[in-house]
């Protein structure tokens, strides 16, 4: 696998990106003109939302894909159906899985691609960059942090997450970040338990039609500081993409604990 | 013969497993990660208890009682109209009704609290439904019952399934989250319209238990006893589905508990339903209280930090139970 | 009294009973017979009230079977079914007290005279001492009287029997069959059976009906109708009836030829 890839590909086609965040990787990699397909959710930079869409999360088009004969398709190794990517590969089309779970695996595979594309340069200058911005984030944990991404099942984040890593890096401390599991279910008494000092819900109140009900919802819990003290946020989650943009939510992130 | 069942007996019988059950309940109700010291819900100087309690536990362990109580005495109920020891309050259709609700309520953007109220008008709306197509010349019997209830339940299924293939991601997270089925966090609201409908539901049901009894031995043998089953099987399917519709509304589909239960109940304290539906249903309670510790504790250390589906624990539990009943 | 006339009861244009006219009196002692799919157990099913969808006249004590109260009808008639089947492990005990439902209200126990009158019973079909296994644990045999028990304690003034004897050792045919003759002398309760053995018949039925086809074919007093020639008429077999010195007849079918 790690060899394999480390191969340069043969572009004389174009790429097909089975992710957002990697078809934002590509662009600020300057390969955003030879994206040939895309997903329904590829909807940053701009200039993403005019290329065919070939899969949304999770499903996979695969005869689309067959039909515009690319030389290349990246998608990631956390959400990919393995059946579809067996399947192309078995039509001798080029498929490249990468990990974007945690901020390592996001560097690095961000190297990888560039790698892969014969622009290696501009993917560690890529990494330097990002680096360097979150640098300038750099925080002293002192407040506990709940990541609502789901309310219903409450799921948050838990360890191993990108997420956890910016959180870490901005100065929050995590109250489920002991989780081997990227994204725990915690019980309403948890989060109770947990007596976090801020709440921030990445759901954008998609749950529960709208940020009032959740906020509803949270305000129930009066013992819990972030309720008390009204430090309940909601961002984006789509600012945490593994590229260059979860720098916007790093900065949103800090924001917020900064108060 | 000389062990008869008179009222006395009967309520006796009751009232102390009721009593075993409220005391269960209330110590399960603070068990649990974090412990919750009773002394410290009066003592006033520590919120987060009460927090924890009024607001975590309490809710749902009043769930787990209601839900269970409805599907194992709905089981009960249901395994006798069908004459079947291994019919399932699921079987007869209005869970998949009030699953297509939930699901068509998530999938139109309702907000959160109409979704049970959804689910719940589906499981009335397919209860009426199921009943138009299954009755033959003014009766319920048994085989057009139950294939009209695996005929739609099957169809309600399909339609969730291609709900489920037309929204988002998120949406389809949640979808299958109603389907496993979950206790957690519920207004009391709710859970008092669970409790309700259970209640009203089992008087009903303990009120019909003696005819039970007749009709489970068939319709033309329960006539010529002296009891008209048309009316009383009528009365025993709409007073068991809409407890089953309003603790799939709310809870979701928890499998198991309608078989086990109502197994377990028959092995210890016979088959007699007067005896077997008012002990089923606390039985029912019981169980699934215990299996809601176990989901909410058995995964919550620091390593995971995690709650199990209700549904997961109560079919590891169920599935292996059953298989060794069978084999002994 | 329970009497038809021109009963007749189709299941979709096939007619299973037809102009059926017959009376049976408090008292009587009757045995029906008839060749299979004559209509024997459909017109015991009339009877009780289950089938109610039938043409022409049926009345239990001057009022119309069809469109009285289960309730009412299993306060004079009880059955013995031909096979019973059950879903759950009922005792003995419990399956005899279900024949007092009809006497009881919708939710209630069973009281102190309920429990003799099922303990009687069991004592007359001889089945007490199995009052506490469950009836999937009897034999056939075991299960029939039990289920006659069960017609008893419905204290019935009409017993219809179906086929009560196919299950029975003859030790126990003989004790039903003076059991029967018992109830039906002293406690003055009508009985109608279902017989296909003709000696049965000629030895304790009183009065014999005779179906084919659905049609009422013989009925009359026992002796004037067992005939051989009229057992050749309705069974099609031939048949030699002997008498035996104590009075009474016996039939034996011919060796076919």
């Amino acid at each position: 696998m790690e060899d394999k890839s480390a191969d340069k590909a043969e572009l004389k086609g174009g790429i097909i990106s089975l992710k957002p965040n990697i078809t934002e990787i590509l662009f600020s990699l300057g390969m955003g003109d030879r994206l040939v397909g895309v997903t329904t959710y590829c909807d940053y930079p701009p200039e993403a939302g005019g290329i065919d869409k070939v899969a949304d999360y999770v499903r996979v088009d695969v005869e689309k894909i067959l039909v515009k004969q690319p030389s290349l398709v990246i998608g990631s190794e956390e959400n990919s159906t393995k059946g579809d990517v067996e399947f192309l590969k078995e039509r001798g089309i080029d498929v490249r899985l990468y990990p974007f779970g945690q901020l390592d695996d996001t560097y690095r595979s961000i190297e990888r691609i560039a790698f892969l594309l014969g622009i290696p340069e501009r993917g560690q200058r890529l990494v330097l960059d990002i680096r360097k911005e979150l640098d300038f984030l750099a925080g002293d944990p002192q407040k506990t942090v709940l990541l609502v991404v789901g309310i219903k099942p409450l799921v948050v984040v838990g360890g191993h997450n990108l997420l956890d890593d910016l959180l870490k890096i901005v100065g929050g401390k995590n109250v489920a970040g002991s989780s081997k599991l990227r994204y725990p279910t915690f019980g309403t008494e948890q989060l109770i338990a947990a007596q976090p000092d801020v709440i921030v819900d990445l759901t954008m109140g998609s749950e529960t039609k709208g940020r009032t009900a959740s906020l509803s919802w949270y305000r129930q819990f009066t013992s819990v500081p972030a309720v008390r003290n009204n430090r309940i946020y909601f961002l984006d989650v789509a600012d945490f993409r593994a590229s260059k943009r979860l720098i916007v939510g790093a900065k949103k992130l800090a924001e917020v604990l900064k108060w | 013969m000389n062990k008869s069942l008179n009222f006395q007996r009967w309520l006796f019988m009751n009232l102390l497993l009721l009593l075993g059950l409220g005391v269960i309940v209330s110590i399960f109700s603070f068990l649990g990660n974090p412990l919750v010291s009773p002394l410290s819900l009066f003592s006033g100087d520590n919120p987060i208890a009460g927090d924890l309690y009024f607001h975590a536990r309490l809710p749902r362990t009043l769930l787990a009682v209601f839900v269970g109580a409805a599907l194992s005495s709905s089981g009960v109920a249901f395994q006798s109209l069908l004459r079947n020891p291994l019919a399932d309050p699921y079987i007869l259709g209005v869970s998949g009704g009030a699953a297509l609700g939930g699901v068509l309520a998530l999938a139109l953007n309702l907000p959160f609290s109409l979704i049970s109220v959804l689910a719940f008008g589906f499981a009335l709306g397919s209860l009426f439904l199921i009943y138009f197509v299954a009755k033959v010349e003014g009766r319920l019997p048994a085989h057009s019952l139950l294939l009209t209830g695996v005929i739609f339940n099957a169809f309600a299924f399909a339609l969730i399934l291609l709900i489920n293939s037309l929204v988002t991601l998120g949406e389809a997270h949640q979808i299958l989250f109603l389907l496993m089925g979950s206790l957690e966090a519920r207004p009391m609201a709710e859970v008092f319209w669970v409790g309700l409908f259970t209640f009203l539901g089992l008087a009903i049901l303990v009120f019909q238990s003696s005819r039970m009894n007749v009709i489970s031995l068939g319709d033309e043998t329960a006539a010529q006893l002296g009891v008209t089953p048309a009316t009383h099987r009528k009365i025993i399917f709409f007073a068991a589905s809409v407890m089953v519709g309003a603790s799939v509304a709310v809870a979701g589909l928890i499998g198991f508990v309608g078989l086990v239960v109502p197994h377990v109940c028959r092995m210890i304290f016979g088959p007699d339903h007067r005896v077997l539906m008012p002990l089923s249903a606390l039985g029912g309670g019981l169980f699934l209280v215990l299996c809601d510790f176990l989901a909410r504790t058995l995964v919550s250390g620091a390593g995971f930090q995690t709650q199990l589906p209700i549904g997961v624990v109560t079919a590891l539990i169920g599935a292996p139970f059953f298989v060794w009943l069978m084999k002994k | 009294m329970i009497e038809t006339k021109d009963l007749t009861y189709s299941v979709e244009d096939k007619k299973i009973l037809e102009g059926v006219t017959f009376r049976m009196e408090q008292g009587d002692f009757v045995a029906l017979l008839g060749p299979n799919g004559s209509g024997k157990t459909t017109l015991i099913k009339i009877l009780s009230g289950v089938y109610r969808d039938y043409s022409g006249a049926a009345n239990l004590n001057l009022m119309h079977i069809g469109r009285m109260r289960s309730r009412g009808i299993a306060q004079f008639v009880s059955v013995v079914p031909q096979e019973a089947h059950f879903a759950f492990p009922f005792t003995a005990l419990e399956v005899v007290l279900m024949g007092r439902q009809a006497f009881q209200k919708n939710f209630s126990f069973d009281s102190a005279e309920d429990l003799q009158i099922a303990s009687r019973a069991m004592e007359r079909t001889d089945c007490r001492q199995f009052a506490d296994r469950k009836i999937s644990t009897l034999s056939g045999g075991e299960k029939q009287r039990v289920l006659l028990a069960r017609a008893l304690a419905q204290k019935p003034r009409f017993l219809l029997l179906d086929e009560p004897a196919s299950h029975l050792d003859l030790k126990h045919q003989g004790d039903l069959f003076r059991l029967l003759v018992d109830l039906n002398r002293s406690d003055g309760i009508a009985v109608l059976c279902v017989v296909h053995d003709l000696n049965l018949a000629s030895l304790y039925a009183k009065r014999l009906l005779c179906l084919k086809e659905g049609r009422l074919v013989l009925q009359g007093e026992t002796g004037e109708v067992l005939t051989e020639e009229n057992i050749r008429k309705v069974f099609g077999i031939p048949c030699r009836k002997l008498a035996s010195p104590d009075g009474h007849s016996y039939f034996f079918p011919e060796r076919v030829q």
